[in-house]
């Protein structure tokens, strides 16, 4: 059957299509390593009182959407084809928008996708806020269904009050498009009145959302949710913002082939813009394969790309020293010091990955266990980490802590994808005697210090903690890596480690 | 066929709510989180929920006798109790002083089985309304969501002082209030946005108190009962980490030294006997405001020494007319020689007793698992272990009701790791009954789901109220009152 190209239906399946098959090949393979990221800094549980919480503040339908998106992220293929169908529905809504006020669906849209890409590339981003931006697009072509001005007006104030609380102050969205229709295309009786009263019932509504609840009056007018770290809101968020006006310009030629134009450049921006954070891109990539024990896949990327940051040359020199390469190729690869074979922590999320899984690997579990939470801890939205959690309970079943490690496995049931891991740990913690038998966590216990002793961090050394480790246990082959490694590298290098003074 | 269907949900609703009969007596002691057997409890306590933890519990009945008569009695689905709140008062009201019993029977296995009965006293002392706490996740160097909250323990409410989300990743610290008065409030807030709030009959003003005579800014601290003063440590705090399995965090003070500071003149009292080499700490007042308590360790390298580092108890006199802190140095209590160190001292409000943590070195109990209550008798000079009230875990941050007869500590008893307040009773022989955790509404899954520790305890009389704007204008504002 032929597809009739004149079909305004058909036409818009097949951009969407073409749209979602980029999107999708673009997330599995270029972006794994950032959703894995966004994953590992939450935990959705399913349980009453979580779901409750979200609802307790503005925009928790929004933070329940895209925590439930950001959960199939744990696994790559789940995780490319949950986020490129939240970016299709963008797409899609931004196609009717545009169409809402030029009578046809424009070139535009293709940059709504663009730019949230664009702003997933923060760090702080989190898919709660492209969630809210498609929400509110929504919102708004409901609203656009009415007919009668009476049915306009009402649904206006109803979506502004509900749309704030639901999906957050991104709601401004619907707000201004919804006005600016009424303005500009329905030309309604009082059109004007209306359109300032509407935008001051919103930030009415985020100053009395400030009143009485223990919120910043910031969170209340950008949203809690939309950025893991809200002190700064990165320019990229704005660009979201703005793009879905783009659409509803009506342009002057409208060809077939503005599209493909318009699809190559959006391309070539998306290209530029995971070049120029490919650093920290490979970075995740990186941790990605860590966290699925793919250590052959973090030297083949290093291979390709070279290490581009200490924490990548720190996850490629685990890699080596798992394979038992530490020896023999760390000097193929441009080192940094001892600093490649232990990160120094910057009191963030971040760099203590590394530290924790060097740590854990060597069989220093209460530094491991330390850096673990500090990872979660340091998580500046305050949320759990499914990935920490799971460590967490991993290293206190290794040493013997059963109680809190039932404690960890218990909230990690509520969830989706980790609730299967914590049912093994748990199992095991009910036959203790299987632990010493399970190939890692048995070896984690042969390994580790079998002596408490104490140090603070101005006197830790890791080369003599690496030696500690090693002669403790001949077992222990890459301790005994690390530590000739170190002795190696530490040669030529004089490494301090006071980190700024800590009060409490 | 409809009116059929109506007919057996009606007969399934009405079976839910029979007293169950053909119970048989299985003569086992009951498993229940918490833990309540043999407890006393105020007269005016939130009711105390608890989850029954055998297996493969359907659903259960519990009544609450005193003697033979049942005072309240209820059946649920599930395992755990939700008592009502009005019917628990009344139950509580009108048995003041006597001993109740607790009966649980539990569907299990398609048949009723009742269990041995749980004894408690009922005491007639009654216990304050709040209790303020601190929450933080018990973690290393970072924290999160740090929070203060304030808990009606009559009921199951729980209010937000202030939190993370209002004072963005800033620490709250530890707080005092004068006599459980909240209207007298003095809280720490650390990080670039830091500073103490001290906020007197409920005026407050923000203070920078770090000064070129103190080694850091204010941290424990204690107020003067009439009011205007205000005893504060200033430590410079480090960490400490264990490599082995079963301990994680040690935390000692580099230096530490005691000042009273005057909050109608903003100045720092002159004690330079307090504020010495020595590791001075943890400071409070007698009730009756003429004796400053600490503790005091001989000054030794630390953390190289930190091992061997002990504090004993002493008191220096006050005169709060003068506002003078009187040289003679008086040595109270001291474990030493049998290798314990004394720390956080809390006079009881009714002059008599003062309870204090116990731990093998150093004076941060909350990570020393074996760290115990003590109390010092003052009138008869001794100092005993309150073994009742203790766990095998840590104890720490205990505090006094206003009325002497109650108290709060935070102890790591539930699994080891994180604190849950737990209250006990001291009689007027100063003797503690065994302790038992904060009531909860569903005690089992809160417990599992609370990844926060709860620390430094108080109890008060009223609402802990700052208001947002002033709160506000705190973190927003870096203006800061100066002390002198």
């Amino acid at each position: 059957m032929r597809l009739d190209w004149t079909n305004k239906i058909n036409k818009t399946i097949f951009i969407s299509s073409i749209v979602f098959i980029s999107l999708l090949l673009f997330f599995y393979f270029a972006f794994y390593g950032h959703l894995q990221f966004l994953e590992q800094y939450q935990l959705l549980l399913y349980t009453p009182q979580y779901i409750g919480e979200l609802f307790s503040r503005p925009g928790g339908l929004s933070d329940l959407i895209g925590r439930f998106l950001t959960q199939f992220c744990y696994t790559r293929q789940t995780g490319a084809l949950a986020i490129a169908l939240l970016f299709l529905g963008a797409f899609i809504a931004t196609l009717y928008v545009g169409e809402s006020f030029t009578g046809k669906k424009s070139v535009g849209a293709i940059l709504v996708p663009t730019a949230m890409i664009f702003f997933l590339t923060n760090e702080y981003a989190q898919l709660s806020f492209i969630v809210a931006i498609t929400l509110a697009m929504v919102l708004y072509l409901a609203q656009n269904r009415s007919r009668s001005i009476y049915t306009s007006y009402c649904l206006l104030v109803i979506f502004t009050i509900l749309g704030y609380w639901l999906i957050g102050p991104a709601n401004i969205l619907f707000v201004v498009l919804a006005i600016a229709n009424i303005i500009i295309i329905r030309r309604y009786e009082h059109r004007y009145i209306v359109a300032i009263a509407t935008l001051l019932l919103h930030f009415t509504l985020a100053i009395i959302s400030y009143r009485i609840l223990p919120y910043r009056l910031q969170s209340m007018l950008l949203g809690v949710d939309y950025l893991r770290y809200t002190i700064d809101t990165p320019m990229s968020m704005w660009l979201v913002y703005l793009m879905p006006f783009v659409s509803c310009i009506r342009y002057k030629i409208e060809k077939g082939w503005l599209w493909v134009i318009s699809y190559i450049i959006c391309g070539t921006i998306v290209y530029l813009i995971h070049k120029d954070s490919y650093t920290s891109e490979q970075f995740k990539e990186m941790d990605y394969w860590v966290r699925c024990g793919r250590w052959d896949k973090v030297i083949k990327i290093a291979e390709k790309e070279g290490p581009r940051s200490q924490l990548s040359l720190v996850y490629l020199n685990l890699s080596l020293g798992m394979e038992g390469q530490l020896t023999n190729r760390f000097t193929q690869f441009p080192q940094l010091g001892t600093r490649g074979l232990l990160n120094d922590w910057k009191r963030d999320c971040i760099s203590a990955l590394p530290l924790a899984e060097v740590m854990y690997r060597v069989g220093n579990m209460n530094t491991a266990l330390r850096y673990t939470v500090e990872a979660m801890e340091a998580n500046s939205d305050f949320e759990k980490s499914g990935r920490a959690l799971e460590r967490m309970a991993e290293i206190n079943m290794i040493n013997g802590e059963y109680a809190v490690a039932r404690k960890y496995c218990m909230i990690l049931r509520e969830s989706a994808f980790y609730k299967k891991r914590a049912e093994k740990i748990l199992d095991m913690i009910s036959h203790p005697e299987t632990i010493d038998q399970h190939p890692v966590y048995g070896y984690m216990r042969r390994v580790r210090y079998s002596e408490d002793f104490i140090f603070n961090k101005y006197k830790f050394h890791p080369e003599e903690a690496m030696k500690h480790l090693a002669m403790q246990n001949e077992e222990n082959r890459l301790a005994r890596d690390y530590y000739i490694v170190w002795q190696n590298i530490a040669r030529n290098e004089k490494r301090t480690y006071i980190d700024d003074e800590q009060v409490r | 066929m409809k009116y059929l269907l109506y007919i057996i949900c009606i007969l399934l609703l009405a079976s839910c709510q029979n007293i169950p009969s053909d119970i048989h007596d299985n003569g086992r002691d009951v498993l229940i989180f918490p833990d309540y057997y043999d407890v006393t409890i105020p007269c005016n306590i939130a009711p105390l929920d608890f989850t029954v933890e055998e297996e493969e519990v359907e659903q259960i009945y519990v009544q609450i006798l005193q003697g033979k008569d049942v005072i309240l009695s209820n059946q649920w689905r599930g395992w755990d109790t939700h008592w009502d709140i009005e019917d628990w008062h009344n139950a509580l009201a009108a048995n003041v002083g006597k001993e109740i019993e607790i009966s649980i029977s539990a569907y299990q296995k398609g048949k009723w089985e009742r269990y041995n009965s749980i004894s408690m006293h009922i005491s007639a002392d009654s216990i304050d309304q709040y209790i303020t706490y601190r929450r933080i996740a018990p973690a290393f160097e970072t924290f999160s969501a740090v929070g203060m909250y304030q808990r009606d323990i009559t009921t199951f409410d729980e209010y937000t002082v202030t939190d993370c989300n209002e004072l963005q990743y800033s620490c709250m610290n530890c707080h005092a209030t004068r006599k459980g008065d909240s209207e007298d409030l003095v809280l720490h807030v650390r990080g670039p946005h830091g500073g103490t709030i001290i906020k007197k009959n409920g005026k407050q003003k923000n203070y920078n108190t770090k000064t070129d005579y103190n080694i850091n800014a204010f941290a424990y601290a204690y107020w003067h009962p009439e009011g205007r003063y205000i005893a504060f440590s200033t430590n410079t705090t480090r960490q400490l980490f264990h490599a082995g399995a079963h301990e994680r965090i040690d935390v000692f003070d580099g230096a530490s030294d005691i000042q009273v500071f005057d909050t109608e003149t903003d100045s720092i009292l002159s004690a330079p006997h307090i504020h010495t080499r020595d590791f001075e700490n943890f400071p409070a007042f007698s009730a009756c405001g003429k004796w400053l308590y600490y503790v005091c360790a001989d000054s030794l390298p630390v953390p190289q020494k930190q091992d061997s580092l002990r504090y004993a108890l002493y008191r220096v006199p006050f005169d709060a007319k003068s506002g003078k802190v009187g040289n003679e140095i008086e040595k109270i209590a001291d474990k030493r020689n049998d290798g314990l160190s004394l720390s956080i001292p809390r006079p009881s409000p009714d002059g008599r007793y003062i309870m204090m943590s116990s731990l093998k070195y150093g004076n941060f109990p909350v990570w020393h698992p074996a760290s115990d209550l003590w109390m010092y008798d003052i009138e008869r000079d001794t100092l005993y272990s309150l073994d009742k009230a203790n766990s095998p875990y840590a104890e720490a941050y205990h505090n006094w009701s206003t009325n002497s007869r109650w108290a709060v500590v935070a102890s790591r008893r539930t699994d080891g790791l994180h604190t849950r307040l737990c209250i006990f009773h001291i009689n007027e022989n100063g003797e503690a009954s065994k302790a038992f955790l904060l009531p909860q509404r569903n005690p089992r899954d809160t417990e599992t789901h609370d990844l926060r520790s709860y620390n430094c305890p108080e109890f008060e009389v009223n609402r802990m109220i700052i208001p947002k704007g002033e709160l506000m204008h705190f973190y927003d504002n870096s203006a800061r009152e100066r002390v002198y």
